[in-house]
This record gives C-alpha cells, sequence and structure tokens, in this order.
C-alpha cells in the first residue's frame, strides 16, 4: 500500500499526463476553422484592397496577408475549373485587377449572377502584381458568401 | 476606302493571331510532398491558385505561386509550413520564370501529348536555383495542360529542417505541377 502523500502525488502525475495527451492529441488532428466561425480582421471592398496593394505590397502584405477579410464587390465573372473549384471574380469591370475569392462551397455560386454586388469572407493568401500582363489579383482561399454567415 | 478598310481588318487579324500566341491559367495546381518513409503521415501541401502563362511563340513559361494558399490536411501542420519552413510572411511567393527547352518540338495546332524539358529560374524562400524538368503537354481543343514532376532539395532554398523531426521530413520535395492553360483574349 502506497503512503496517502504519494498516491496523490501519483493520481497529479496521471491526470497531467493525461491532459497534455489531450492537447496533444486534439492540436495534432486540428482542421482549419470554418471560416463562418472566423471573425474578419478587416472589412473593406473589392477595389480598396487592390489599392492597397498597388500601393504598396510591402506594407499591404504586412496588414492583410494570412488575416481573415471581408470584401465586397461586383461580381466580373465566376471561373470554374475542372475540379470544380469556383472563384468568385471581384471588382472595377473596367479594370484588369481584380480579387479572387475561391470559394469553399461551390453549391454557393450558382445564385451569383455577374454584376450582382456581393460580400464575401475570406482569408488572404497574397498578390500577384501584373507582372504577366493578365492584370494584378488579390487573392482570397475558403471564402463564403456573406449571407451564409452563421448568426 | 477599301485599302483603309483592308489595312484594318489586317491589324484586328494580326492582334488576334497574337493573342492566340499565349495560353493562360489563374486557377493552376502545384502539390508537394515531403514525406519521408519515417514520417507518421503525408506531408503533402495543394495551391490550387497558380498562375501560370505560356508564350507559345517563344517557349516562356512563367508561374507565381503564393505560399500562404498552400492547403494542408491539418491546420497544425499548414501553420508549421509557413512559419517555420517557407517563411511565407517573409517570402510570400515563388516563381518560376523559364521557357520550354530549344529543340522540343510542340506542334500547338495539332492536339497530341507532347513530351517537354523545362528551364528556368525558380525563387523560393529567397533563393533562386537553375532548374530543369521533363513534363509533358498536352494539345486539346485549343486548350493546353502544362504537366510535370520533379523533385528539388530543400536546403538548395534554405528551408531548415529542425532536428528534432529530421527524419520525419523528406530532405528532397517531389512537386508536381498541373495546369489547364486557355488562351488569353
Amino acid at each position: 500500500m502506497l503512503p496517502n502523500k504519494l498516491s496523490k502525488y501519483l493520481l497529479f502525475a496521471v491526470l497531467i499526463l493525461m491532459a497534455v495527451g489531450i492537447y496533444v492529441y486534439r492540436e495534432y488532428n486540428r482542421k482549419a476553422p470554418d471560416t463562418s466561425d472566423l471573425a474578419a480582421a478587416y472589412e473593406l471592398t473589392g477595389i480598396e484592397l487592390i489599392q492597397a496593394f498597388q500601393n504598396g505590397e510591402a506594407d499591404a502584405n504586412s496588414r492583410y496577408l494570412g488575416k481573415v477579410l471581408a470584401v465586397s464587390g461586383v461580381i466580373k465573372s465566376v471561373d470554374s475549373d475542372s475540379a470544380g473549384t469556383q472563384t468568385l471574380v471581384l471588382g472595377d469591370t473596367a479594370s484588369m485587377s481584380s480579387v479572387r475569392c475561391i470559394m469553399e462551397k461551390t453549391s454557393e455560386v450558382a445564385s451569383y449572377a455577374v454584376g450582382k454586388t456581393i460580400a464575401v469572407k475570406g482569408i488572404c493568401t497574397g498578390y500577384n502584381a501584373d507582372d504577366m500582363g493578365l492584370g494584378a489579383d488579390v487573392i482570397l482561399n475558403r471564402c463564403i458568401s456573406q449571407n451564409s454567415v452563421k448568426p | 476606302m477599301k485599302k483603309l478598310i483592308i489595312a484594318v481588318l489586317s491589324v484586328l487579324i494580326l492582334q488576334s493571331v497574337q493573342a492566340q500566341d499565349k495560353y493562360f491559367t489563374k486557377t493552376g495546381k502545384i502539390s508537394f510532398d515531403a514525406t519521408a518513409p519515417k514520417s507518421p503521415e503525408d506531408i503533402v501541401g495543394v495551391n490550387k491558385t497558380v498562375t501560370c502563362v505560356l508564350d507559345t511563340k517563344t517557349g516562356n513559361l512563367q508561374m507565381a505561386v503564393l505560399m500562404k494558399a498552400f492547403e494542408f490536411e491539418r491546420a497544425l501542420m499548414q501553420e508549421h509550413f509557413n512559419e517555420n519552413y517557407v517563411e511565407s510572411h517573409k517570402f510570400p511567393k515563388t516563381e518560376f520564370r523559364g521557357a520550354i527547352a530549344p529543340g522540343t518540338s510542340v506542334n500547338y495546332a495539332k492536339d497530341g501529348v507532347y513530351p517537354v524539358q523545362v528551364k528556368g529560374k525558380l525563387t523560393m524562400h529567397g533563393q533562386t536555383k537553375d532548374v530543369t524538368a521533363e513534363g509533358k503537354l498536352t494539345v486539346k481543343a485549343g486548350r493546353l495542360q502544362v504537366q510535370s514532376v520533379f523533385t528539388e532539395l530543400l536546403s538548395d532554398y534554405a528551408v531548415a529542417i529542425p532536428s528534432l523531426v529530421a527524419d520525419k521530413v523528406s530532405k528532397t520535395v517531389k512537386i508536381t505541377v498541373d495546369c489547364s492553360l486557355d488562351p488569353l483574349k
């Protein structure tokens, strides 16, 4: 029979080990959170976002890169690739530069018409300057329509 | 007047033909695999927002890859990739500037699968290296598909692997490129 004090220490050690184990297991298996559960760090229009990068890519990167952004703008086009990934292209139709929003749920895209103004929330993954003759783009990943944000 | 119309038409046709020289995508795919034999799981990241332009007249090929756009099965792996390995806050973009090697025969007017070799400079994590990659270029119904698989040494790009996980992350990374290109109008 272990002394009472030693038993308490052992029990405490086991509890600590269990807590560490649970933490490690949960952290290791953690998935990226749903965008709808994330609060936007900044709210701005697509045109403002493009201008921020055009005015200073390094500053805009330090402010927006990896952050959750709520961006509104006019839909210029809806692009689909062979894997079914759909991209809402927002911005000024007179400009080649755009905010490209890679949608998380493709089912949402069906109702989006070119010319409609919408607001999306997504994670800013960076900026491609117009050095290939294709226009400049700011890319947002894992986007959702603001209409589908949980109350 | 007739000459003027012919001249205008000629310019328009010429512009149209020149535009067809370039093919592009903004939704290209690049994945990398750094799984080592002792890795407890696959270390695979996928990027679906690659910008790629091919000039069929010159053979020039250019790609831009945003590092934050690589997605992983596990959030922790994605965080380690961005913060500890490629430092995407410091080096947000990887770029390739190169060309289809001279002597490679591709008939862009005829559907088919053409083996190609691409040579150029790959800039990642602030380091630029000469790269040669074998691949194939598929011409089908007016579109092009560029595919390649090649390996790079992480140490060539100053990507350090912590000693604690040295045997669990491969020292070489297998890069798979798959870009479907549309004509630039």
